[in-house]
């Protein structure tokens, strides 16, 4: 008996153990599977060793197909034909970037749950219910429509396909095998829903309901001193004093009350993407460069991810060479040059999305309330397909407006508001097509031309050539508003809120060759107040002013002045605010530590370098300074938005005595200089804290920021922590925690041009790849590669391994 | 029991480990991961009469075949892998507790398997072997 029970205990456990070894639990993954050395995560480490030249023949081409791999696994395609072209740049991004392409594609169209399973459900359901693949399906029915934008996202498409369907389980990427699922065949529906993702990553941002919060609570006039819309001290990004012509004679026509509509105060249960996504670009002219010949610079500031948002690639084929950034998912270059033209973006940072209060007939929510008559409500039910728990159903209800976003079935709020959502991210529209032309632009009038067919999200197109001319454009799909249209929540019952139209292109603020020699944008206002539109947005005030002033200051500059500048870590905010706060501060019984940190304070040069200590001082005391001189802003949990610095600063200039100066929680009456004063102490106090908190390291700028390039994942175990770079939000090199330059880049574009750039991550997405992340060191010291733009049948000593592949 | 008998049995075990090794290493080139399972049952169940630590042979075949072929892979690779893999579990940061992890996941299944494949075969034995303890 005894013999039969061992057995039978034995086999158990060998069976329990089979269990938890094939299957995932938690966050743990299926341990026999992931440990395999055949099969599991060890598969994945590559060889450190160079790559030689292999040979292979793919289903789908039409003709022979060269890829050259450089020494920074930049792919440089040399195709015969577009087709093939395309088809392999979706081959080889899929090689090195598949699991992220399929992840944010998954993050747009809210399919994360089915993977990861309920505690995503949320979150997904918040994505479909902003109407981002509802919106992508209306552009892919456009990019389908259009015979060059079709033939490039099908190729591409078949071309990701390729790769995958050439996969065993054992060659997934890492991340498949730790989350324990498989890549599905990629769509061209897919790449509408990344672009979707990029439109929300850079137009997602509102703040309609804190203005219409701040509006309630403190009043219009108040809302206007502290958030005022043309500040003084404006540096737009065409010049003042340029003249606008209006080609669209007819005026929107406003309705009875431009301001908000009467609701109670509100929360905001969406999230939203960080305002802090900005960018800088500028082009100066031959009369500023040593060559002579313009340069253009570009460095989108983005979240640091691992993989990186980037992936570079050179593109050639009878009528296309092309070099750059592109999107993994995306075909085509976002973000670089050709044999004639260079271009950069940076975010438009102009509202494109308005919420609407919209009035339901009852409970059934059938009709909803329109100028006095009850219109029918259009439904869409989304299903999500949930791990481990089956279908969920959600319906999202449609006004002529959009997408009913915000209502009580979602995020379980207290208020009975709905609310549909306008947003130029839904509209039907094709951003594909624009960036081929663009590709292929060889002058002025291309680029003009390509951006047009530009929406969303808008950007501030830099541009050069190398016949000399410089440019920038304010371009995308504007919302031809009416005075405060979009600022606030709008009555989505009266017809005459609705949108009227858009600022036709030939419109958009553009400005060629300047006399100032110099093109430049830092998302700051596009216009001052003589332009013939209104707009609303969230506009920087700081690099645009730094970045501004370098520039006029150049003269025969090269290259390398160019590095300088988007590596400059001058903290404009701090060089205004700091002596303000010395000249307010009190006197008083100061520590030894108080002092030596005023000390350090006033000797500090401004710069947030990265082994600066101020810097930290200066960072705390400003924040804790907002904090206290805001408390007024915290409501319990309704949206509200505290001025940011530069609108504070200028609000206190103008406002010394304001009511708001005053801590509403205790009976005293605090002033500014107390308040000035009470947040030194309290960010000395802070910075003492850091420092026992963390006694190995260093007191300096780059370690208390601990800059983090984070795995889409948010695993750690893959990402890379406390990277050594100075700068900060609101200064050039806008490197903060967790946002930065994300691809930085420097190019005189022509044939003996000179083609400079970076950006923090590495070609390969694999973390066992020796070029997952091996561009960061350079990336945090402001250094960069020269970059390889091959001529067809170069041979160059960086070239590594050349890889043809025959149909 | 004569000194030859136990040498005999001594060498069955490194004979056993031996062949789960190379079964197994052969297998899993084809065969999913789990193949080993059915594999260290059969050569429990097959040989060595005598043995006395089926688990420890079936533990150290798979410990030496797993961790072997990691440390192989590790090599290639600089460490580059399994230094950021490593991150992701409470052990000591450095390709080595990878290494040896690998190894350990591997043996404990193995091992397993095999001791199960062992009592099996002893339900078929002459009543005098079963109590050979």
């Amino acid at each position: 008996m005894g013999r039969v029970l061992k057995f039978i205990v034995c086999l158990l456990i060998t069976g329990a153990l089979f269990w938890v070894y094939q299957n995932k639990s938690g966050e743990i993954p299926p341990i026999g599977k992931f440990f395999s050395p055949v099969q599991g995560f060890w598969n994945n480490a590559e060889s450190a060793k160079s790559f030689t030249y292999s040979s292979s023949n793919i289903v789908g081409l039409k003709q022979p197909v060269t890829v050259q791999f450089d020494d920074r696994l930049v792919p440089h395609i040399f195709a015969k034909n577009e087709a093939d072209l395309y088809f392999m740049q979706g081959y080889i991004t899929a090689q090195n970037r598949l699991w992220q392409m399929d992840m944010q594609t998954r993050v747009a169209g809210g399919r994360l749950a089915e993977i990861i399973g309920p505690k995503l459900l949320e979150r997904d359901r918040e994505s479909r219910r902003l109407g981002l693949s509802w919106g992508a399906s209306r552009s892919h029915a456009l990019m389908m429509a259009n015979p060059q934008s079709r033939q490039i996202a099908t190729s591409y498409c078949n071309g990701v396909n390729a790769w995958i369907h050439s996969l065993k389980p054992a060659d997934y990427p890492l991340e498949y095998k730790l989350l324990d699922f498989e890549p599905e065949s990629w769509t061209t529906m897919k790449t509408a829903l990344l672009l979707k993702y990029m439109s929300n990553m850079l137009t997602g941002y509102e703040t309609d309901f804190e203005m219409t919060n701040t509006a309630k609570l403190y009043g219009i006039e108040t809302l206007n001193q502290l958030f005022p819309e043309f500040p003084d001290s404006l540096d737009p990004v065409i010049p003042k004093g340029t003249q606008f012509v209006r080609s669209d004679t007819i005026q929107p026509i406003h309705p009875d009350s431009i301001y908000p509509p009467q609701v109670a105060l509100l929360h905001n249960p969406f999230s939203r993407p960080d305002p802090g996504y900005g960018s800088n670009n500028w082009a100066i002219s031959g009369s500023r460069s040593a060559s002579g010949k313009p340069i253009l610079c570009n460095d989108p500031h983005l979240g640091l991810n691992l993989p990186s948002i980037w992936y570079e690639v050179q593109l050639h084929a009878p009528g296309i060479n092309t070099y750059g950034a592109s999107i993994p998912g995306a075909p085509c270059v976002i973000s670089g040059f050709n044999e004639n033209v260079a271009w950069g973006i940076t975010n438009a940072s102009t509202d494109v999305k308005d919420w609407y209060i919209v009035t339901f007939k009852d409970k059934l929510k059938l009709q909803y309330l329109m100028d006095s008559t009850w219109k029918p409500i259009r439904t869409l039910v989304e299903v999500y397909q949930v791990k481990g728990q089956g279908a969920v159903y959600d319906t999202i209800r449609f006004t002529e407006h959009g997408p009913v976003t915000y209502e009580e079935t979602f995020n379980k709020r207290s208020e009975t508001v709905n609310m549909a959502l306008r947003w130029t991210a839904h509209d039907f529209s094709n951003e594909l097509v624009a960036i081929y032309r663009l590709n292929k632009a060889e002058n002025h009038d291309d680029y003009l031309k390509a951006t047009n067919q530009f929406d969303c999200p808008g950007q501030n197109f830099v541009f050069a050539a190398s016949n000399g001319d410089i440019a920038i454009r304010h371009n995308g799909k504007f919302v031809k508003r009416y005075n405060q249209q979009g600022r606030f929540l709008l009555d989505g019952t009266k017809s005459n809120t609705l949108w009227q139209g858009f600022v036709p292109d030939a419109d958009n603020p553009h400005v060629l060759n300047p006399e100032r020699g110099f093109v430049s944008s830092a998302n700051q206002h596009p216009t001052d107040q003589s332009y013939p539109y209104y707009y609303t947005g969230t506009y920087d005030y700081y690099r645009n002013r730094r970045l501004n002033r370098l520039l006029s200051n150049l003269q025969n500059a090269k290259p390398a002045d160019m590095m300088k500048i988007q590596n400059d870590n001058y903290n404009l905010c701090a060089s205004e605010l700091l002596p303000y706060f010395f000249a307010l501060m009190p006197v008083a019984d100061f520590t030894t530590t108080e002092k030596e940190a005023a000390r350090e304070l006033k000797n500090w040069t401004y710069v947030n370098d990265t082994d600066v200590g101020a810097a930290i001082y200066f960072q705390l005391w400003l924040d804790g300074f907002m904090e206290k001189l805001w408390d007024e802003f915290k409501v319990d949990q309704r949206a509200l938005l505290t001025p940011s610095y530069f609108e504070t600063w200028s609000y206190l200039k103008r406002f010394p005595d304001s009511d708001f100066i005053d801590d509403k929680s205790t009976t005293q009456t605090e002033t500014l200089p107390f308040l000035i004063l009470q947040s030194f102490r309290n960010a000395v106090k802070l910075a003492e804290n850091w420092e026992s908190e963390n006694p190995s390291k260093p007191f300096t700028w780059a370690n208390y920021k601990n800059t983090t390039a984070l795995h889409l994942s948010q695993q750690l175990a893959f990402s890379i922590s406390n990277i050594q770079t100075g700068g900060n939000e609101d200064i050039l090199n806008a490197t903060s925690s967790r946002k930065g330059a994300s691809w930085r880049m420097i190019v005189s574009p022509g044939s003996d041009g000179e083609f400079w750039g970076v950006y923090p991550g590495g070609q390969s997405g694999n973390p066992g790849s020796k070029h997952y992340v091996d561009f960061i060191d350079q990336w945090a010291k402001g250094k960069y590669y020269q970059l390889l733009f091959l001529k067809p049948g170069e041979k160059h000593k960086r070239i590594q391994h050349v890889n043809q592949f025959n149909p | 029991m004569s000194t030859n008998s136990i040498r005999k049995r001594r060498a069955w075990f490194w004979y056993r480990m031996l062949i789960c090794i190379v079964v197994s290493a052969t297998i899993q080139l084809v065969a999913p991961w789990w193949s080993l399972i059915p594999m260290a049952m059969l050569i429990g169940y097959f040989t060595a009469p005598m043995n006395k630590s089926p688990f420890l042979a079936g533990f150290l075949a798979l410990f030496i075949l797993w961790a072997g072929w990691a440390f192989w892979i590790d090599v290639e690779n600089n460490s580059i892998l399994s230094e950021r893999v490593i991150r992701l579990f409470p052990l000591p940061h450095n390709a080595l507790s990878l290494i040896l992890l690998t190894g350990f996941l591997g043996g404990l299944i193995n091992g397993m398997a095999m001791l199960t494949g062992d009592i099996f075969r002893r339900f078929f034995l002459p009543e005098e072997e079963k109590y050979y303890r």
